[in-house]
């Protein structure tokens, strides 16, 4: 009987060690991957501020992870990591299709200033 | 025997328990009180707000996000909804006292008021960019 309850004591104890610290580390690991992915794009360094606060972001997770594996910060570090490595893949496209429109309006408007016809009306709308 | 039994069950369980603290929103975390002197006081919004510069960072991310009408994006309207929960669950927080726990949710929650301003900016570029880009092949095609 004492058996048993022993057995059932340190399986609750480890299930309950288990619990907090098994998460922070697939969500590491997804962090770490997100920067990496970001890194190895070739138009991150259209968009240097937010590659730089991802890396930051992640090097903060680490730190949880690390000092405060079972912490609900270490979760939370490496859910912030990987949406700053969102952010560096989206302000490099950002960056990207607006040199693209830049580009583009300044190839209407050199066709319009060769004589094409008028698409004034057309290029002045927003871009929205 | 028997209470040998039940102490060492009892004692064990509450150790593992205690490793990580679970919090109102199913989240252990580790409470820092606001009173240096070891009292647990609950501070008042006026407080909250001059003190915790991620709480005024979260809120104006997510304001940002809402005035690009990232509510009307599928994608950025998931994350604009994720920051809006975390910003509430980090006031909740702060309201019990768990500083480091609300400024965690702050951070998450700019995070994701980031993602959905800049997928939404980025739709609307990608979009004028390519009505450009086709305006400027009906110019040059005119032309030959």
């Amino acid at each position: 009987m004492l058996k048993a309850l022993r057995l059932f004591a340190v399986t609750a104890a480890l299930a309950g060690c288990a619990r907090p610290g098994g998460v922070p580390a697939v969500e590491l690991a997804a962090a770490r991957t997100a920067v990496a992915q970001a890194q190895a794009s070739p138009l991150s360094l259209l968009a240097p501020d937010a590659l730089r606060a991802a890396e930051q972001a992640l090097l903060v997770a680490e730190r949880e992870a690390h000092d405060r594996p079972r912490a609900a910060s270490a979760r939370d570090a490496a859910y912030v990591a990987r949406r700053r490595a969102q952010c560096s893949q989206l302000a490099s496209l950002v960056e990207s299709d607006r040199r693209t429109l830049e580009n583009a309006r300044r190839a209407a408007a050199a066709l319009r200033a060769r004589g094409a016809p008028s698409s004034e009306r057309h290029l002045g709308q927003s871009p929205r | 025997m028997r209470v040998e039994a039940a102490v060492l069950v009892t004692s064990i369980l509450l150790a593992g328990c205690a490793a990580g603290r679970v919090g109102g929103d199913g989240e252990s975390r580790s409470p820092t009180h606001v009173g240096g002197d070891g009292e647990s006081r609950s501070p008042t919004h006026v407080e909250v707000g001059a003190s915790f510069p991620e709480l005024t960072r979260a809120s104006r991310a997510l304001r940002e996000a809402e005035r690009q009408g990232a509510g009307a994006d599928r994608l950025a309207a998931m994350h604009l909804a994720l920051a809006r929960d975390q910003l509430a669950r980090g006031r909740r927080r702060l309201s019990i006292g768990d500083l480091e726990g609300a400024r965690w949710l702050f951070l998450r929650a700019e995070a994701d008021a980031d993602v959905a301003a800049l997928v939404v900016r980025e739709a609307g570029l990608r979009d004028a960019a390519r009505r450009t880009l086709d305006e400027v092949s009906v110019l040059a095609g005119s032309r030959e």
